[in-house]
């Protein structure tokens, strides 16, 4: 009798090999992170090893004994100990010396005390594996390869129950070795997990099966038969057909899912550098879009599956670590496992109330539990540029449309200003000043990020630390966004029933903006109107910029550099707080109870300097004889608690999976507002200002659900799964605050079948069906919504001339307490297939979305006297319709691998009813861009879509004008000529047509990655084809609407002897209002953009042992670029339109207000294992 | 097991008491304002939601901007100062009638209708208050004055109202028109509980609120122009002989000014013997407006635009020639009320005399007496005080003063046949120290009307009186039988707002 193998043993090591690591642990992450986070990582790290004692077996092993035995031998007293405790014993009698004489007293003792004393002498360890104790003798870490398979057959013992030992090795597909495989016998508790070397000794009887597996592999099981060593290769997995997903609440096997839902490694989310997770996410899943938006540091617009409200943004819910929150700003996306997106209502209901824009589920990593230390580094450095141009007019062309325009020159261009210096002291006269304002308002940014992680874990505990260092400098002055940020993710068994874990992150975030970017007339647009003639700097103003002077200069724009340096930058800072912490119960193996209790906790400061300055021009906003001083903070703290009981067992060919779960979810924000002048520059508080105002504000809200989920598959092919939660949010009116989000599905695994079996090509089939209903998160509108509060003290009459006189109270507006939330009703179709062993895959998803009860701000009677002139009710309806495909292919050529991803999604939006007296939503008007609105949201049109006059080119005589219908009085030879669309003779508001939509009706994205020896590669390609851009920045350089200056293409402007254009005259005031909405600033909208290309080389692993004598397990280096190239006839700066307001749904999306390029960006960086 | 079992009754516990707790959060009401079940339940938070009725009354919807217009483009003694006036404005000049979507009537009427649902919620809480019950009732009648006034405002401008007594709760609490008579019932009653329940006077902290001869004086204004002269003279005589006028005409049209850098430079006569009610405003020295509109802001400017819609710069009203020559030769009330160019004015900011020559003033001429030259309203400006090309005025508007009632007074012993009563009261106001004009004595009724209208537009120029004068007068048939009509062709009633056709079913 020989082979006994065990894992008290492994595990007993193990520990040992923990303890060194956490020394090793301790000592690096004192040296990495010796801020802040030392306490808490001793703290988890320790109750890890404190624990580490009792494990699993402690039941058998604390069993009572009682027993005598004088020189008897090893296997007679173990024979004993056999019938006392109620175990078996297996051991190989070779390797145990059976028959040596040993001395054993106990008296009510701990069993395993008892073998300590017995065993430990005689070099033997053990290992409890269900009601049996494996005794096995110490030899080496490395296990024998195996024991001959006769020695098996004579082991002894009529008393003794002895299975045969199975041993072998696990390797994946190239031979190397796997580690942590867990090998179970199927039906039984006996388990065990391959060592260091991939190495597994197990108890089995012939006829029993042992099945294999490990996250990242193929399930593979083999039936004992006569051979007791075996070695067992396990495939990887192509794509992802064990793959688990998070689907809410927990997770699932790919293969069960039943709702649409589409994942995205760590690996895709970091290849393109990005800030945030947002960014990331770009053209990555099939029916997610991302519109890049604003300058750095604004995040952009992310919208699932279309538009679904009028009033308020469509964005998704995120859901960190289970922790439902709004900020993914300082989110490090190094930190990232994997982001699963919850697109249709099947999928995404179970987060009910606040589901309708989809959710966005990430996972942060883990440590692994092989006992292995990991410790990576993840660094790049690029520069970003913006290398667009508009054609503006230079200080000649400006003259010449001077005189066009106004009949003249600028003063300051006409002698004799124009030969004086541009300020005193200076050799540069106006005349020869040429300034180039886009040189000199863009400039070269350049993005890094570090990254430190840290990882680790053995059977008891594991964590992940990571340490996070972002620095970004915008391509426009001030704008800058700078993160540090810390994580440590830990997870600790205590006992077979209590697990113990936790996640925290930490970041200080210091965003630098400028306070003038939402404004109409943002910087851009002064870039464009701003005089050549003029300089940016004055060194004999104060505050050492120039500005103009609208009686000499012509116009009145600002100078964009100094807006943005000095009269606007304002600093935002952050800090945040994220945690959660769980213990999870093991009442069984089938029934969990997990406990989660989370803070996420974020201060934030908004301070703004603007300075006393005199730029010597002499326009509103020229000087400020008093600095102004804005001192906005913010806190807000969401406390979560989620209680939640799961269920997972199979019976038979029945597999049930249930959840049931009580959460709760608490906001209280605060905010304190200040502001002050000071008479000094050098004084920036609020110390002892002048005209401090200060205002705070307290807010709370609260949403407590109940929610249950039941999962249930047939062999693994019928599937069948609904959830319903209930919600009930404190925003609303009393008698309105709860409400139920049901939702089901149904999937039928085809490949399963038998019919199927022959068919060895499809390797997956899937067909699947849900329906749900969803809501659109309710805090969206404040916190009492529905109430009619009492404005006291709002306002003042002076009685007696007294400012203060009479402190007035007043209501201002209509209460709703009918107000709910906007439900969603959603159904969904989906097909998963997979061919040539998933070598290509399939993924396609048919959706139709129908909100019925959207709250749109319905006007009200002036007569019923409140200053709010309109109450908002759930009174419109939208629908959305779509199609989704998302496609893979890899595929390996000897060394050269290679692998393809494309995803498109088509969208229609229409929105089918409004309120009654609510014909239309215009929006979009202003004066800079024409004075009338751009958008209308009408039944039966999509939301927001343009709407203005037609054009039909350019009056060339004056019979043409009166002939026409009547535009205007001054209409005149060389204006626009609008369509009399309902012919009545005259151009007026109900001559506006639609024009076209914002959303693209395809968007789509095509990623290539390959693989030769040590290099990889990837390309990554995104666009959107078929919708329109309102391109307003043209009204700024071409619409003549007032004087400043303008585009190149204002020479081109009509005139009698230049009628072959498509510009109309000239002519100051624009009478006609060429410049209205209307088709002449409409474009298409579409592009295709080479989105990044990275090349990458990993070092030959035998040149890194060599080189860094195997401190550096891995190396990688890499370049990368960013939009490279746009394919696009759009005329602006850039066909990524976004929304000037994107906070909030001012119905303005896809109108260029002159929006900030996306930059041309380069990165180096490297990545490293250690 | 049985561990396993010990430790899912505690979770169940635990979780449980969670939820409990949990559960009661989900009550949450506005923390940073009190709501309208919680306020209103004292006598000093009802003082403050009349106050807010007032706030609306000052506003630029009303008296601080919008309301002067709606008067004084269809009084026939104003004209356009020049294409800068804006078209809105302009149109109320133009016959017949403004088009529906006017924003000037738009905004009186949604001003009055702020008033009123103020005041209706007021009258709804008043009856649970009982900390201070004198206090309560004073209110009450302020309240009741006030909503009378609006009430008046729309019933004369745009006859049929809809009329609301009660508070607003739901979003289709709709109402169609009421007829004018139901309308005057309202206000009638009002006036007559506001009378019951006001004070002759109050301490001087509270100058500027409604008094018990304010609402006299408005009744008798009411019934007057209801056409129940008997009614009318019975209550303006109630306060006959409790004002008087004062000596300096001007003290009717003065007040507290400060020049831009915040500095006290004129101490005014509001509050004098004479005014009756005068909506309030104070120049903070800040050169703001609340064009917001609504009065709300607790720090907002408390200021009226009406210095520069009549003054030079913005220039956009100037007297109309009819107006000009209305004047007795030797009245000196045209050099009170008109400033012509050439005329030298003590200007001390900045400092010394300012003479006004045509270049520096961007209005239009006018012709008086057959001389064109630039001409603009003296009355409540501040360019003695201030020169400057913005600053707003806080000069207190005197909506009723005894030389009115005195008038008033007139015209209902006119209208009853006694035209030598309706002179005793017309050379009361003839013969004040400052104006001294020799005494009126008509023989006839009308006689005794003429000499009457004649008196109100010299006297009441540009008080926002006229275009009520006229409608009455053009209803009784005196135009053009006793003078010409003042705007010829010009359509009685406003348009009901196309921002209420709209919006509200019961009236398209």
């Amino acid at each position: 009798m020989r082979a006994c193998f065990d894992q008290k043993t492994l595990h007993n090591q193990n520990i040992a090999k923990a303890m060194k690591n956490f020394e090793f642990s301790y000592q690096l992450i004192y040296r990495f992170m010796r801020i802040g986070l030392l306490p808490i990582l001793l703290i988890t790290t320790f109750a890890g090893t404190l624990y580490a004692n009792h494990s699993k077996g402690q039941e058998v092993l604390s069993r009572k004994v009682s027993l005598v035995a004088e020189q008897k031998e090893v296997k007679a007293i173990l024979n004993e100990l056999s019938k006392i405790a109620d175990i078996k014993f297996v051991y190989s009698a070779q390797r145990i010396p059976c028959k040596q004489k040993v001395s054993l007293r106990a008296k009510d003792e701990n069993l395993g005390d008892v073998l300590d004393e017995l065993l430990v002498p005689l070099d033997i360890f053990y290992q409890v594996s269900g009601e049996q104790i494996v005794l096995m003798r110490k030899t080496s870490d490395d296990m024998p390869a195996g024991f001959p398979s006769k020695e098996a057959d004579k082991m002894a013992g009529a008393d003794l129950y002895v299975a045969k030992v199975i041993t072998g090795r696990v390797t994946n597909e190239a031979g190397d070795p796997l580690v942590g495989v867990s090998v179970l016998v199927k039906g039984t508790s006996r388990g065990t997990t391959t060592n260091n070397n991939g190495v597994f000794s197990i108890s089995a009887d012939a006829g029993e099966t042992l099945e294999f597996s490990i996250i990242g592999y193929r399930l593979n099981s083999i039936k004992i038969g006569e051979a007791s060593n075996i070695t067992i290769q396990l495939a990887a997995e192509v794509a992802g057909l064990n793959e688990i997903v998070v689907v809410g609440y927990g997770t699932q096997k790919r293969t069960l899912v039943t709702g649409a839902i589409s994942s995205v490694n760590s690996k895709t989310l970091n290849e393109v550098p990005s800030v945030s997770i947002s960014q990331a996410l770009q053209g990555r899943v099939a029916g997610l879009t991302v519109t890049n938006n604003g300058s750095p540091g604004t995040q952009p617009i992310v919208r699932i599956r279309g538009i679904s409200s009028i009033s308020f943004a469509s964005d998704p819910l995120y859901v960190v670590d289970g922790f439902p929150t709004g900020d993914l700003a300082t989110i490090d996306t190094r930190d990232i496992e994997s982001v699963d997106v919850l697109k249709d209502a099947s999928a995404a209901a179970i987060y009910g109330s606040r589901a309708t824009n989809g959710v966005v589920m990430v996972t942060t990593k883990k440590g692994r539990r092989d006992s292995k230390m990991r410790v990576s580094l993840d660094s790049y450095y690029g520069t970003q540029k913006i290398t667009k141009r508009l054609d503006l007019l230079d200080t000649e062309g400006f003259k010449k449309y001077a005189i066009a325009y106004t009949g003249s020159l600028v003063p300051r261009l006409a002698p004799p200003l124009v030969d004086q210096p541009v300020y005193t002291g200076a050799t540069q006269t106006y005349g020869q000043t040429n300034t180039d304002w886009q040189d000199a308002y863009f400039k070269t940014g350049f993005m890094t990020q570090h990254n430190v992680g840290l990882s680790g874990g053995n059977g008891i505990s594991r964590f992940y630390a990571s340490g996070g260092y972002t620095n970004q400098q915008g391509t426009a002055p001030s704008v800058a966004y700078k993160r540090y940020n810390f994580r440590i993710n830990s997870d600790h068994v205590i006992s077979k029933i209590f697990t113990f874990g936790e996640n925290l992150y930490i970041a200080a975030g210091d965003q630098a903006y400028d306070n003038n970017e939402t404004g109409s007339r943002t910087n851009l647009v002064n870039v464009i109107r701003m005089m050549p003639h003029i300089p940016v700097y004055d060194p004999t103003s104060i505050g050492g910029f120039r500005g103009v002077d609208a009686t000499k200069d012509g116009g009145d724009p600002t100078n964009p550099v100094e807006d943005a340096t000095l009269k606007n930058p304002g600093k935002r800072t952050t800090a945040k707080i994220f945690g959660t912490a769980y213990l999870e119960v093991s009442f069984t193996n089938w029934l969990k109870f997990r406990s989660t209790f989370g803070v996420d906790y974020a201060n934030g400061l908004d301070y703004r300097f603007a300075p006393i300055f005199n730029d010597n021009g002499a326009i509103a906003g020229s000087s400020a004889t008093q600095a102004t001083i804005t001192n906005n903070r913010s806190l807000s703290t969401i406390l979560l608690y989620t209680e939640q009981l799961s269920f997972d067992k199979t019976f038979g060919d029945h597999h049930v999976n249930a959840i049931a779960v009580y959460e709760f979810q608490g906001q209280k924000t605060k905010n304190e507002n200040g502001s002050g002048n000071q008479p000094s520059n050098d004084l920036k508080t609020l110390n002892n200002a002048t005209n401090v105002s200060v205002q705070t504000l307290i807010g709370e809200n609260n949403l407590n659900s109940y929610l249950g989920r039941i999962s249930y598959d047939y062999k693994g092919k019928y599937l069948l799964s609904g959830a319903v939660r209930r919600d009930g949010l404190s925003v609303w009116a009393p008698g309105k605050k709860w409400a139920t989000f049901p939702s089901g599905s149904i999937g039928w695994r085809i490949d399963q079948e038998d019919f199927m079996k022959g068919m060895s090509k499809i390797s997956e089939l899937k067909v699947r069906a849900g329906y749900g209903v969803t809501g659109i998160n309710g805090v969206l509108l404040g916190n009492t919504p529905w109430q009619v509060s009492v404005n006291s003290n709002s306002a003042y009459y002076p009685f007696n001339n007294a400012i203060t006189g009479g402190p007035a109270s007043s209501i201002q507006r209509l209460g709703n307490k009918e107000l709910e939330w906007e439900k969603t009703k959603q159904f969904n179709v989906g097909l998963d297939l997979g061919l040539f062993n998933n070598a290509f895959t399939l993924s396609a998803e048919y959706y139709r979305r129908k909100t019925d009860n959207l709250i749109l701000n319905v006007p009200l009677p002036p007569s019923f006297g409140f200053i709010t002139s309109t109450v908002a009710q759930n009174v419109g309806a939208m629908r959305n319709n779509g199609f989704e495909v998302q496609l893979g292919y890899n595929d390996r050529v000897g060394e050269f691998k290679w692998n393809a991803s494309a995803n498109m999604s088509f969208v229609t939006n229409q929105v089918t009813r409004l309120a009654e007296g609510v014909t239309n939503i215009e929006a979009g008007l202003d004066a800079d861009y024409g004075g009338y609105n751009i958008t209308n949201t009408a039944v039966g049109q999509s939301i927001q879509s343009f709407y203005g006059w037609q054009t039909e080119g350019i009056f060339q005589s004056a019979a043409e004008v009166t002939s026409h219908a009547t535009q205007v009085a001054a209409t005149a030879p060389g204006d626009i000529k609008f369509k009399d669309q309902n012919k009545d003779g005259v151009i007026d508001a109900s001559d506006r047509v639609f024009l076209g939509s914002f959303i693209p009706k395809m968007t789509y994205a095509l990623n290539l990655g390959a693989n030769y020896k040590n290099f990889d590669l990837s390309v990554f390609f995104q666009g959107v084809q078929g919708n329109k851009i309102y391109n307003a920045t043209r009204v700024i350089t071409e619409g003549m609407i007032r004087f400043f200056n303008a585009g190149t293409q204002v020479l081109n402007a009509w005139t009698p002897t230049n009628t072959n254009t498509n510009i109309p005259r000239a002519i100051s005031a624009d009478p006609n209002q060429n410049a209205r909405t209307s088709d002449r600033f409409l474009e298409n909208g579409s592009y295709l953009r080479f989105k990044n290309v990275m090349l990458g080389y990993n070092l030959p692993d035998k040149s890194l042992q060599t080189l860094s004598k195997g401190v550096v397990k891995n190396l990688r280096i890499y370049i990368s670029a960013q939009n490279i190239a746009t394919i696009t006839k759009y005329k602006g700066f850039d066909p990524e339109v976004g929304n000037r307001t994107p906070g909030s749904s001012q119905l303005t999306n896809g109108i260029d207000f002159a929006v900030y390029p996306q930059p041309k960006a380069f990165q180096v960086g490297i990545q490293a294992g250690f | 097991m049985k561990r396993n079992i010990s430790i899912l009754v505690i979770a169940v516990i635990v979780v449980f008491t969670g939820i409990i707790a949990c559960n009661k959060k989900l009550d949450i009401t506005d923390q940073n304002n009190p709501t309208t079940e919680s306020y209103f339940k004292s006598a000093t938070e009802l003082q403050n939601g009349v106050n807010a009725i007032y706030s609306v009354l000052r506003s630029g919807e009303l008296v601080g901007r919008e309301w002067f217009f709606t008067h004084d483009m269809r009084g026939g003694e104003t004209n356009a100062g020049g294409a800068q006036l804006e078209a809105p404005r302009a149109e109320l000049l133009k016959q017949p009638s403004p088009a529906p979507s006017n924003s000037v009537i738009s905004n009186v009427w949604a001003g009055a209708y702020q008033m009123i649902n103020r005041a209706n919620l007021m009258i709804s809480k008043a009856p649970g208050i009982t900390d201070n019950s004198a206090l309560r009732d004073r209110l009450v009648g302020e309240t009741k004055f006030l909503r009378a006034w609006a009430y008046f405002e729309l019933v004369t401008q745009w006859g049929d109202v809809p009329l609301y007594t009660e508070p607003i709760t739901s979003s289709t609490g709709f109402k169609g028109k009421s007829p004018v008579a139901e309308i005057y019932t309202l206000i009638i009653a009002d006036l007559i509980d506001a009378i019951a329940k006001l004070p002759v006077s109050y301490g001087s902290s509270d100058n500027g609120r409604a008094t018990k001869g304010a609402a006299y004086a408005m009744l008798g204004k009411v019934q007057m122009q209801k056409g129940d002269y008997a009614a009318a003279k019975t209550a303006l005589l109630q306060i006959y002989g409790k004002y008087s006028l004062v000596d300096n005409y001007q003290w009717n049209f003065d007040g507290d000014i400060k020049d831009d850098n915040n500095v006290g430079v004129a101490t005014g006569h509001e509050f004098n013997a004479e005014s009756i009610f005068e909506v309030v405003f104070v120049d903070k020295g800040d050169n703001n407006f609340n064009w917001g509109y609504n009065g709300e802001g607790s720090t907002s400017p408390l200021s009226t635009v009406r210095n520069q819609e009549y003054g030079i710069t913005w220039g956009n009203v100037i007297p109309s020639d009819r107006f000009l020559n209305e004047f007795e030769a030797n009245d000196p009330r045209y050099k009170f009320t008109i400033y012509e160019e050439g005329d030298n004015i003590l200007t001390s900011v900045p400092a010394g005399p300012l003479k006004l020559t045509a270049a520096a003033m961007n209005i239009a001429t006018s012709v008086k007496g057959g001389v064109t030259i630039k001409r603009f309203f003296r009355k409540y400006n501040i360019y003695e005080y201030v020169n400057s090309g913005f600053h707003p005025g806080g000069l207190n508007q005197r909506v009723i003063r005894y030389a009115d009632v005195l008038l008033m007074l007139a015209e209902c012993e006119a209208e009853v046949g006694t035209p030598a009563q309706a002179a005793i009261y017309i050379n009361q106001v003839r013969s004040r120290p400052s104006v001294n004009m020799p005494a009126v004595a008509p023989a006839t009724k009308n006689d005794a009307l003429k000499a009457v209208m004649h008196e109100r537009s010299v006297e009441l120029g540009a008080e926002e009186v006229s275009s009520i004068d006229i409608l009455r007068w053009r209803a009784k048939g005196y135009f053009p039988s006793l003078i010409p009509d003042r705007v010829p062709g010009q359509v009685a009633l406003f348009p009901i707002p196309a921002s209420e056709t709209s919006t509200n079913p019961l009236i398209k």
